[in-house]
């Protein structure tokens, strides 16, 4: 017997899974027919994978358990995204009030730190210039609208210089000081006695405080924060006379605010 | 999602039977067939949409199988190997030549072979796959499917018909 194309072994596997074209089958089959100890090979191929194939009838006909319903796994999956989804948020609720808690202990602490360098600031210059006799203000107040127009262009805001003569004291003028930042307006009265004190005046952004004291060498300061300015009235004199001035200073800076935010609001 | 469930459950009975055919433990092969089809819902876009459904399944099994059985494989390889010999000598003797076995026979002896056999086997003669997606699931060539084909079915032979693996014969 002649085989038109030999037979080889992917020949017999092929056969075996009857995946040849109708006509190479026949051929591989006659070629069996032939060989029988490759038939009998062949036949305990199928054989073994028929018994292997009812081994596992069992498992591929039991029912599929709900945990492995298609369904159910989406569902589970959803689930747990969410779930995800909600640590990832919790996350991140934590890391933003973390930031927000960081921000106002920065702002807090930075306030309390910038409170007392203000201070101190408004402490050096009445000690600075209150003892001047020939320069003690840079604008004398004779020449208050040019005062008002310097010191609110450099300090960003309106500064309109308090009253306080009900106090006996009178405007003398006032300069611009340096600071870290924006700069500071220094503003100097006197009385009839020659006592001197000053305003101070410092842009910053925190929060109102209520008054505070402080005492350097017999220099008293009292001193606030509000409306995103920090203010110090600063003297060698009683401290009752200095918060009395202090409560006229913040009386009328508010009113001056007001007045501000109307016209603003009118335009 | 519809579709998602009407396209894979029907694969479902088909893929607990590999899993359980190669693990040989129930738990163990629902656990291989859940992540195996947790993974397939969370990479269906990643499907070819003409794609061959069943392969894509089975290389996802397949792979979590080898990823999850390499290393307990390793070890026992002596332990199955006594195993089969003892059983040869001691228990089925020439009952086999009728071809006349119980199915926890076939499945103990199946057991013996490598895993590469055993997948080949499955995937060929079980779950009807065709050779170019069986090469696409073992991510080897065609001709080596055929080869391990081969090698399989006679090794499983051998192995019913109690004769010990002749290794010299095994190309």
């Amino acid at each position: 017997m002649t085989d038109p194309i030999p037979i080889g072994e992917d020949d017999l596997q092929s056969y075996l899974d009857r995946r040849l074209p109708p006509e190479r089958m026949a051929v591989v089959a006659a070629w069996l027919a032939a060989h029988p100890d490759m038939a009998a090979r062949a036949d305990r191929y199928a054989q073994q994978e028929a018994m292997l194939m009812s081994a596992l009838r069992d498992k591929f006909e039991e029912p599929v358990p709900a945990s492995l319903r298609v369904t159910n796994i989406i569902a589970r999956r959803r689930h747990r995204m969410g779930a995800q989804l909600a640590r990832v948020a919790a996350v991140l609720l934590l890391l933003g009030s973390g930031c927000v808690a960081g921000w106002y202990a920065r702002e807090w602490s930075a306030g309390r730190n910038s409170l007392h360098a203000a201070t101190t600031n408004a402490v050096a210059a009445f000690t600075t210039f209150s003892v001047e006799t020939r320069h003690p203000v840079e604008v004398r107040a004779d020449d208050e609208p040019h005062l008002v127009q310097w010191l609110s262009n450099r300090l960003h805001q309106p500064v309109a210089p308090p009253d306080l003569s009900t106090q006996g004291f009178r405007l003398m003028g006032g300069r611009v000081l340096p600071t870290a930042n924006v700069p500071a307006a220094l503003l100097m009265y006197d009385d009839d006695h020659g006592t001197r004190l000053t305003v101070y005046i410092q842009p910053m952004g925190i929060d109102g405080t209520d008054f505070r004291y402080a005492e350097t060498d017999g220099v008293r300061t009292v001193f606030w924060a509000e409306r995103r300015m920090v203010c110090a009235v600063t003297g060698r004199t009683s401290q009752p006379l200095l918060l009395a001035v202090a409560g006229l200073v913040r009386e009328q800076m508010a009113r001056t605010a007001d007045t501000e935010l109307r016209d603003t609001g009118q335009r | 999602m519809n579709d998602v469930a009407s396209l894979i459950e029907p694969q479902i009975p088909a893929l607990r039977r590999y899993a359980y055919a190669l693990t040989r433990d129930h738990a163990a092969a629902d656990d291989l067939v859940q992540d195996c089809l947790e993974r397939a819902i969370g990479r269906w876009y990643l499907r070819q949409t003409e794609g061959d459904l069943r392969a894509w399944l089975f290389t996802i099994l397949h792979n979590l199988f080898v990823s999850a059985y390499r290393q307990r494989r390793r070890r026992p390889i002596h332990e199955t190997f006594d195993k089969s010999f003892s059983g040869i000598h001691v228990g089925s003797s020439p009952a086999n030549q009728e071809g006349v076995l119980l199915g926890r026979d076939i499945l103990a002896q199946f057991a013996t072979l490598s895993d590469e056999h055993q997948a080949v086997l499955l995937l060929v003669a079980i779950e009807g796959l065709p050779y170019a997606s069986v090469a696409r699931v073992l991510e080897v060539p065609v001709g080596t499917v055929m080869s391990r084909l081969s090698r399989a079915r006679e090794q499983l032979r051998r192995q019913l018909e109690g004769e010990r693996p002749n290794l010299r014969r095994v190309k």
